[in-house]
């Protein structure tokens, strides 16, 4: 199979076409890195002018969701450091993190002095049965699963709704996520979506789980109580998005925060131990790595060299940690 | 004009959020949202594409169901704002 000479996205990727010179569509239409540089400029400007309407405002200026992962490590750190941002900060445990994860988390929000709430829904009655289900079935529609497995969808949805319900709640006026450049375009990094928007969407996640858990399933998201109060839904900032990504400066800043790389994790996900489990199964069902678009864009961006990029697709897995997700799975 | 605005955002949705096959069988009133089509970034790629296809400027206030959900709602949105532009 051919791979795109510049990036890594392979021919015969839904919707990708090569030119005569083996160049991928995405590569051609890729900004240029000088219009690149301006467009973050102008969402990190835009961002600044936000913060300074909406800081002091309330108890906390910004609710970030804290996988304990590098990148919303650095995300974090970013946000106290650099934008002088209250936080609360706000991890979902979804069963799978690792135990240096925890000490992470800890080191992480000690060391950057930020309040931190930690939620774990039930295992066995919700999230076991999400995650069997997400493994076998096609739960999600097919956009969705370009940039992420069925699982991790599943995941990020619940934190997604999570989330905004606390915000409401707290009347906090932003929502930080650590999303990589490679996972989200610059145009999405400062996004405030209607009540209306939101709620169409949250059906669309929240309808294929109610099928799985039935009506307990209500409990992580949005009610009625929260849509009544439209003024108090938050702006989502992904702030990796307008800012500078150097892997190894990020690497260094955040062990100086007491981070390190948990045992077990693969190359693409260093806070969840379902991920390589996670992968394996999309690639079966879909013949494609969940983490294609992200890699490649990496690389098109000029974040990764491409033989680096090349290394992050094949799944590494450690099967000590497969066969525990599995039997924790009951799969 | 008015078919062919439908027919281009038919195009653009079926390359870009149904991986190129209408498999979907994607029906004029058919919510892109409920049917989980596109996502919250998907609305910021739909909303660039059509300021940039047809030059028109899309308010936040507008990004609501009532005018992006479906390929009827986009095309008598994208009509208005043509409308109002001249």
């Amino acid at each position: 199979m051919r791979l795109c000479k510049r990036c890594v996205m392979p021919e015969d990727f839904p919707h990708i076409k090569f030119d005569e010179k083996g160049i991928c569509n995405l590569c051609r239409e890729e900004l240029s890195r000088g219009r690149m540089a301006e467009l973050k400029k102008e969402y990190r400007e835009k961002f600044l002018r936000r913060i300074k309407r909406g800081r002091g405002k309330g108890p906390y200026d910004i609710l970030m969701c804290y996988s304990g992962g590098k990148d919303s490590t650095y995300t974090l750190q970013l946000l106290k450091d650099v934008y002088k941002l209250k936080i609360l900060a706000f991890t979902f445990d979804n069963g799978f993190i690792p135990e240096r994860t925890y000490i992470n988390i800890r080191n992480v929000v000690e060391k950057l002095d930020i309040d931190h709430i930690l939620f774990k829904p039930r295992f066995a009655g919700v999230l076991k049965k999400i995650f069997r289900k997400a493994a076998s079935a096609s739960l999600y529609p097919p956009k969705a699963l370009e940039r992420a497995s069925a699982i991790c969808t599943s995941c990020i949805g619940l934190v997604k709704y999570l989330s905004l319900k606390i915000a409401v709640e707290k009347e906090i006026p932003f929502v930080g996520f650590g999303w990589s450049p490679g996972q989200a375009p610059v145009t999405s990094s400062i996004m405030k979506l209607e009540p209306a928007m939101i709620r169409t969407m949250e059906g669309a996640l929240k309808g294929p789980m109610k099928k799985i858990i039935g009506e307990d399933i209500n409990t992580y998201f949005l009610e009625e109580r929260h849509y009544a109060r439209p003024d108090k839904f938050p702006c989502f900032v992904h702030p990796l998005g307008f800012s500078d990504y150097d892997e190894k400066k990020i690497l260094a800043r955040i062990k100086s925060l007491g981070w390190e790389k948990p045992y077990g994790v693969d190359l693409n996900a260093t806070n969840c131990l379902l991920n390589s489990f996670a992968d394996k199964t999309h690639i079966s069902k879909y013949g494609f790595h969940p983490y294609l678009l992200e890699i490649a864009a990496f690389v098109r961006g000029g974040y990764m060299k491409r033989g680096e990029g090349l290394r992050h697709l094949p799944i590494k897995k450690n099967k000590k940690i497969v066969d525990a997700v599995r039997r924790k799975l009951g799969l | 004009m008015s078919g062919n605005i439908k027919e281009e955002l038919k195009k653009f949705i079926v390359d870009n959020y149904l991986l190129g096959s209408d498999s979907l069988n994607l029906k004029d009133d058919d919510s892109f949202l409920e049917k989980g089509i596109i996502d919250s970034i998907g609305v910021i790629e739909l909303t660039s594409f059509i300021q940039r296809k047809y030059d028109i400027k899309v308010k936040v206030p507008e990004i609501i169901p009532e005018n992006l959900d479906t390929l009827n709602n986009l095309e008598a949105y994208i009509e208005r704002k043509l409308k109002s532009s001249k």
